[in-house]
């Protein structure tokens, strides 16, 4: 008190505040989230940050062109977090860089995020779990299956090369649905004319649906137009796209787009999260797991164009229907 | 005694009248269900044309916006509703003549040992938001449990499929939607619980408020109650 006294009226607002901050700078514990700029990760980090904010404090740190390793060492140098959350293909690859590049090779726990393919990139980064970005061909074969009024048992996909343990992992998923993932692997740089050649062998084997993976190779402009429109003209069955646009635009592409769920990925990470600070900010064993929710798009038009027959009643289910 | 009720019945028609001059009762529905919020909003909006409805289907955006504008009315599970006791209960959501439903835990195979359920985690739809959740379900299992919340019901199945946890905490009739859904050994486990149906919510002494509800719920079709988990309300 009587130190109080002795200070003049501004000087005590000060301290004041001071000792009512303090406590919360000290003692609040601190997560870095390196993050791509943009709608979708807005979303996850969005979910990530209602549900923990008021337990930890989150810095956030916007990853751009020009962001290098050391803009990374000196942030985590400045913030010292206890969790480091990594959001998008360019925080993962960045973050794996600056691991490489530093001497002191204790890192904190992370998890990575809403990046594709994530398994390769984590593969050399220490100390960190990620969530797979890729929705499992038996999330999308469930949900058309009950969309439809007819038995799905047969999906067929094509695939490069170095997908194989991907493809593998998801063969094994659709077993447990009594659903046969029947395959065919392409070399790793494919012609358009050999792509469509095997999308035309893969339509013919009496498959219920085409499940079309995310691979901007297999994807690119040339091959979509000189072999899957093309291929795919007379199949007049669902094609599960992982991308809205091939759904959305007039190509006649993809019947039915599953993408994931970017607010429901950050609940999923928060729990994960979560799982960390319970168990003393420690990751025992890095883990890499499948997400859990999706986000439905449905071409009406295009579906009932080629008659295929939707269960009209289920429509309530999806998010986004194309009439 | 006619009179008196005739009485009241001429208030309530006149301060319901007010009401259509005046903002419309608020009503928010927070209840996750397979069926997407837009739409079951855009179903009440037309059976409830004087009530301006808001469909949350993440806790978190109910939480968040019962905090900036705190409706007049509230649907949703009775655990939701009781956080906020200025809300009192003014109709019960029934299904076949029962307010409440048997809950299980599904698991894939093998059925789960209760006594066991401290070292396994468990999946469960979130109403609550995490640690209010994680309470809430411990303290229905008589156990400390892990839980894994999602934030749609179709997100129960990937818990399972994926091995993330090793059962799902829901009513009867999601399990019954669950085994329409998937061809895995879904495997239920009786634990003896039983849990209130959704039921409907109002602020306290608002005559306006009750009249308007009233008349919504009273209006909602079949399609719409049985979005919401009920045949009638009592």
């Amino acid at each position: 008190m009587e130190i109080m006294k002795r200070l003049t009226g501004t000087k005590s607002i000060v301290l004041i505040l001071l000792i009512l901050l303090i406590p919360q700078v000290i003692f609040a514990e601190t997560i870095l989230v390196l993050r791509s700029e943009g709608e979708t990760f807005d979303q996850t980090y969005k979910a990530i940050y209602d549900d923990l904010h008021d337990e930890v404090t989150f810095i956030e740190k916007i990853i751009k062109r020009k962001t290098s390793t050391n803009d990374i060492e000196q942030s985590i140098r400045n913030i010292k977090p206890k969790i480091i959350i990594l959001i998008g293909n360019k925080s993962v690859a960045l973050y794996s860089s600056y691991q490489a590049s530093v001497t002191d090779k204790n890192f904190p726990p992370g998890l990575a995020l809403s990046a594709l393919y994530i398994d390769k990139q984590l593969a050399n980064v220490k100390n960190t779990s990620g969530i797979r970005y890729e929705i499992p061909a038996v999330t999308s074969a469930v949900q058309v299956r009950s969309l439809l009024n007819k038995p799905v048992r047969k999906i067929g996909v094509i695939y490069r090369q170095w997908m194989s343990d991907f493809i593998q992992i998801n063969k094994d998923f659709c077993r447990q649905e009594d659903i046969e993932l029947v395959t065919i692997k392409l070399e790793n740089n494919p012609s358009f004319q050999e792509v469509k050649y095997h999308l035309k062998h893969l339509i013919k084997d009496d498959i219920d649906a085409l499940w079309v993976v995310n691979d901007n190779i297999l994807l690119s402009a040339r091959l979509i137009q000189n072999a899957w429109i093309p291929a795919l003209k007379n199949f007049n069955k669902p094609v599960i796209v992982g991308i809205d646009a091939l759904t959305s635009t007039p190509l006649s592409f993809g019947t039915f787009s599953i993408s994931p769920d970017n607010y429901a990925l950050g609940v999923q990470g928060a729990e994960m999260i979560a799982e960390i600070i319970d168990n003393n900010w420690k990751i025992d064993q890095p883990d890499i797991v499948e997400p859990l929710s999706i986000t439905k798009l449905l071409n009406v038009k295009l579906s009932k164009s080629k008659n295929i027959p939707i269960n009209m009643q289920k429509l309530d289910a999806i998010d986004r229907l194309i009439q | 005694m006619t009179k008196k009720i005739l009485h009241r019945f001429i208030i309530l028609c006149f301060l319901a009248s007010l009401s259509y001059t005046s903002a419309a009762t608020s009503l928010y529905v927070f209840f996750p269900t397979e069926v997407r919020p837009k739409i079951l909003q855009k179903k009440f909006t037309k059976l409830c044309p004087n009530i301006d409805t808001i469909v949350f289907g993440r806790i978190n955006d109910y939480l968040k916006q019962l905090k900036i504008a705190p409706p007049e009315a509230i649907i949703s599970l009775p655990p939701v509703i009781e956080k906020k006791p200025e809300y009192k209960t003014l109709f019960q959501g029934q299904r076949n003549g029962s307010i409440n439903e048997k809950y299980v835990l599904v698991s894939i195979n093998e059925a789960i040992k209760t006594s066991n359920l401290a070292s396994i985690k468990i999946g469960v739809i979130d109403i609550l938001g995490r640690k209010p959740m994680t309470s809430y379900v411990s303290k229905l299992l008589g156990s400390s449990v892990k839980i894994k919340r999602v934030t749609k019901t179709e997100d129960l199945l990937p818990l399972l499929t994926f091995n993330i946890v090793q059962a799902v905490f829901i009513s009867e009739s999601v399990y019954k939607k669950l085994k329409q859904t998937s061809k895995q050994n879904l495997i239920s486990t009786n634990i003896k619980i039983k849990l209130d149906m959704i039921s409907v919510a109002t602020k306290t002494h608002n005559n306006t408020t009750n009249l308007n509800i009233s008349q919504c719920i009273n209006h909602l079709d079949n399609t719409t109650n049985e979005i919401l988990g009920v045949d009638q309300w009592k």
